[in-house]
């Protein structure tokens, strides 16, 4: 069965820097994350930290458990890495 | 630990500067920059493009718990940046000016100060002042990996209500949070403003790729080559 893959670029949460790929049409959020860490684009998250994805072209967020191509990311696209943190007090 | 050169500080100041100007999709947010000095006074466009912005006043509008249940519909977040005596590697002091104080485990009860967590150190002066904006309102609204068991923070009551009441989900789970924006912090194009020159057709280049495979690799990930 045929399957269309798109280019898209993932943004560091926290630096400048760029990570292009191609995903096929089934690739979640999570998945693209979990490749990414092993990739040492980003840190693995932990307990103190989780991230989230943003389509840039839309300003919208895009679930972890859903294909990307199906939350509406499209060839060429600047998917976001935001990072949540916890807070803390004594 | 490292230390930014004076005219390094004044460089990242005024990138802290520009990121947050460019904030997008703030509604529920808005900053004002100040310069440092006895007299606190807003910083022109041009002063903060100089570095000269050390302190940023954040006003975020959105019901925030001041009790197990009341809420009021703005808080007032001082960001000292340079408190901590060496930005952006230590971390800026942060406290909310306006009352009644947010009830949340992160801030004070007394003295309005906001507890960031880790996440500042970890970054290692890579966190911008403008994450530090969202983060602080990711704390308001109760978004944020679950704590730790036993954690009781400023406010063991909040914590409870969190774990109880709202089942460690957010206060306002949809809340549109701002986003940095990715052409001044990553250099690409704003959306809808590219620029793509297309190649012209000619009988050695269709100009068509081939993007379809045959393979059942649906949930393929296939790094590009990566750009820093």
């Amino acid at each position: 069965m045929a399957n269309s893959k798109i280019k898209v670029t993932f943004l560091h949460p926290r630096t400048s820097d760029t990570f292009p790929v191609e995903l096929g049409a089934g690739t979640t959020g999570q998945k693209a994350l979990d490749e990414l860490v092993k990739a040492n684009f980003i840190e693995a998250s932990n307990g103190a930290m989780t991230y989230a994805l943003h389509l840039q072209r839309t300003n919208t967020a895009l679930p972890l458990a859903a294909p990307l191509a199906a939350s509406g990311a499209e060839d060429g696209d600047k998917i976001g890495i935001t990072e949540t943190s916890k807070g803390a007090g004594a | 630990m490292a230390r930014l050169n004076p005219a390094q500080l004044r460089t990242r100041l005024a990138f802290d500067h520009s990121v947050i100007r460019g904030l997008t999709a703030a509604d529920h947010v808005t900053v004002r920059a100040f310069a440092d000095g006895r007299h606190e006074r807003e910083v022109t466009l041009t002063e903060g493009e100089a570095g000269l912005a050390t302190r940023y006043l954040a006003e975020y509008r959105f019901p925030i718990l001041t009790g197990p249940g009341p809420t009021t519909d703005r808080a007032l977040v001082r960001f000292d940046l340079l408190a901590g005596g060496n930005y952006p590697f230590s971390e800026p002091v942060v406290e909310v000016l306006s009352r009644p104080r947010p009830w949340t485990p992160h801030v004070h009860p007394s003295s309005g100060a906001v507890c960031l967590g880790g996440g500042w150190r970890r970054a290692q002066g890579r966190m911008l002042a403008a994450h530090l904006v969202v983060h602080v309102m990711h704390l308001l609204n109760f978004d944020e990996p679950a704590p730790d068991a036993g954690y009781s923070g400023w406010n063991g009551e909040a914590i409870s209500y969190w774990r109880g009441k709202l089942g460690l989900r957010p206060l306002h789970p949809g809340l549109p949070y701002p986003v940095l924006p990715a052409e001044v912090t990553h250099r690409v194009a704003a959306p809808g403003t590219e620029f793509v020159a297309l190649s012209v057709a000619s009988d050695a280049d269709d100009g068509f790729r081939v993007l379809f495979s045959d393979d059942d690799d649906s949930d393929a990930f296939a790094p590009l080559g990566r750009v820093l």
